[in-house]
C-alpha cells in the first residue's frame, strides 16, 4: 500500500473509531459511582442540563438561583460515551442537613438540541454525626405518615429542588420530564435506603454566566 | 446475629401486611373496613425470590406510594424485597445489595415507559417464563411483564437476573412458583395503555 493510500486508510479508521463531537448523541449511565470503575452504583441521576451546559456553567447557574455554595470536584464517578471520569463540579445548601449535588458533563456533546450537556444527582441528605455517619439520603416509604411520604425520598426531594429553582426563570427552558427507570435503592450510612421514583429533568444553560 | 433475625422478624410482618393489605383490598365489600385505603394495600400480584437467592438473605422490604408531583413523568409505587447487603463507602457514599426485586402495576410502568433524551431507551428484549421482558442498564436491570404487574429486577448482570427470574415465586395476588409460566401481560399494558383499576 502506498504511503498516500495508508494514511487515507488510517484517517478513514480513525473516523469511524474515534468519540466524534459531531456524530455523538447524548449518552449517560442512569447512576454515579463510588468508584473509577463506574460499576460501583451509589445516586441516581436525576436531571440533566443541556445546551451551554458545561459544568462550571451549570455550577454558576445552580448557585445563582440556589443560593448553595459550592466548586470543583465534589467525588463520585460518572459513565458516558464509554468513558467513565470522576465528578467535576458539587454544590450544597449548607454543612449539615442539606441539598447536595454533584455534576459531570458527558463526555461528547449532542448533535441535536441537547448539545453539551451535563449530568447531575441532586439530593436532601440529613447529618447525622455519630457512628462515622455524616450524612444519608432521605428515604422513602410508608413509614413516613399516611397516607403519603411527606416530602418522598431524598432523590425525588433533590430533584424537586432544583425544578424550584431553575422552572420559569430565564434561558432556563424545561424541555422534558422523562422516566429512565433507575429506581434502585440504595443504602445509607443510618441504614436506610432511598432511591428516585425514576423521574429525570431535562433544562437548558444559557450561553452566560451570572 | 440477634440484630439479623430482627430484621428477618421485621420483614417477614412487613410481608405478611402487604400480603393481608392486598387481601383486604382484593375482599373488600359495600362496608368493607377502611384497610382499603392502607398504603400497604396493592392491586397488583406480588412476586419475590423467596426467603433468600443464592444465599443472600431476604434483608428488607420497602413499599412505597407516593404522592404523585407535577412535572414528573413517575410517581414511586411499588413493593421492593432485598437480598443480601452492602457496605456503605468510608465517604458515605451509598451502596447497593446483589438483588433488589421491584413490583410495579402495570399501569405505572411498563417497556414502553422510559426515553432518554426524548427518544427510547435502549433494550434488548427477551422472553422470561413466557412473558415478554426486557434488559435494560447493560444487563443490570431486567423488567418481566406479566398481568397487572411490572417485575423491575436489579442485579450485576444478565445469567444473575435471569437466575432471580427463575426464582420468582407468587407472595400475592399469584400463586406461580419458581420456574412456572407466568401469564401474559394484560391487554394494553406493554404500550402503555393499561388503565389502573
Amino acid at each position: 500500500m502506498s504511503p498516500k493510500l495508508w494514511s487515507l486508510a488510517a484517517a478513514a479508521t480513525l473516523a469511524l473509531t474515534l468519540p466524534s463531537a459531531a456524530a455523538a448523541h447524548f449518552n449517560s449511565g442512569l447512576y454515579s459511582h463510588r468508584a473509577s470503575d463506574c460499576a460501583s452504583r451509589s445516586d441516581p441521576i436525576t436531571v440533566v442540563f443541556y445546551g451551554y451546559a458545561t459544568g462550571s456553567r451549570s455550577l454558576n447557574h445552580i448557585r445563582f438561583h440556589t443560593g448553595w455554595g459550592g466548586g470543583s470536584g465534589g467525588g463520585q464517578y460518572f459513565a458516558s460515551h464509554g468513558i467513565c471520569g470522576g465528578g467535576t463540579q458539587h454544590a450544597e445548601s449548607g454543612t449539615f442537613t442539606r441539598f447536595h449535588i454533584r455534576m459531570r458533563k458527558t463526555y461528547d456533546a449532542d448533535t441535536t438540541w441537547r448539545a453539551t450537556t451535563t449530568v447531575g444527582t441532586p439530593h436532601h441528605e440529613d447529618y447525622i454525626g455519630y457512628g462515622g455517619c455524616f450524612h444519608a439520603v432521605d428515604r422513602g416509604g410508608v413509614s413516613q405518615p399516611y397516607p403519603y411520604n411527606q416530602g418522598n425520598s431524598g432523590f425525588d426531594q433533590g430533584r424537586k429542588r432544583i425544578f424550584d429553582a431553575l422552572y420559569g426563570k430565564s434561558g432556563h427552558t424545561f424541555a422534558l420530564s422523562e422516566n429512565w427507570g433507575n429506581t434502585q435503592e440504595f443504602k445509607q450510612c443510618d441504614d436506610d435506603w432511598a432511591g428516585s421514583n425514576g423521574t429525570v429533568f431535562w433544562f437548558r444553560m444559557p450561553n452566560s454566566n451570572h | 446475629m440477634a440484630g439479623r433475625r430482627l430484621i428477618f422478624a421485621l420483614a417477614v410482618a412487613l410481608l405478611a401486611a402487604v400480603a393481608f393489605g392486598v387481601y383486604a383490598y382484593q375482599g373488600r365489600g359495600q362496608s368493607g373496613p377502611a384497610l382499603a385505603d392502607s398504603p400497604l394495600a396493592v392491586d397488583f400480584p406480588l412476586f419475590s425470590a423467596g426467603d433468600s437467592f443464592e444465599g443472600n438473605a431476604l434483608t428488607g422490604i420497602t413499599r412505597r406510594l407516593d404522592k404523585a408531583e407535577v412535572a414528573e413523568a413517575a410517581t414511586a409505587n411499588f413493593v421492593g424485597f432485598r437480598y443480601g447487603d452492602c457496605e456503605v463507602g468510608e465517604d458515605g457514599s451509598g451502596c447497593t445489595g446483589p438483588l433488589q426485586i421491584q413490583i410495579w402495576p402495570a399501569c405505572e410502568r411498563t417497556r414502553s415507559s422510559y426515553t432518554m433524551g426524548g427518544e427510547p431507551m435502549p433494550r434488548e428484549d427477551l422472553i422470561v417464563r413466557g412473558a415478554p421482558a426486557s434488559f435494560f442498564e447493560e444487563g443490570q436491570r431486567l423488567e418481566i411483564y406479566t398481568g397487572r404487574a411490572t417485575i423491575v429486577l436489579f442485579g450485576i448482570g444478565r445469567e444473575q437476573l435471569k437466575r432471580a427470574a427463575h426464582a420468582l415465586r407468587g407472595v400475592a395476588g399469584s400463586s406461580a412458583r419458581p420456574g412456572d409460566s407466568l401469564p401474559a401481560p394484560a391487554a394494553g399494558a406493554l404500550e402503555g395503555k393499561l388503565a389502573c383499576q
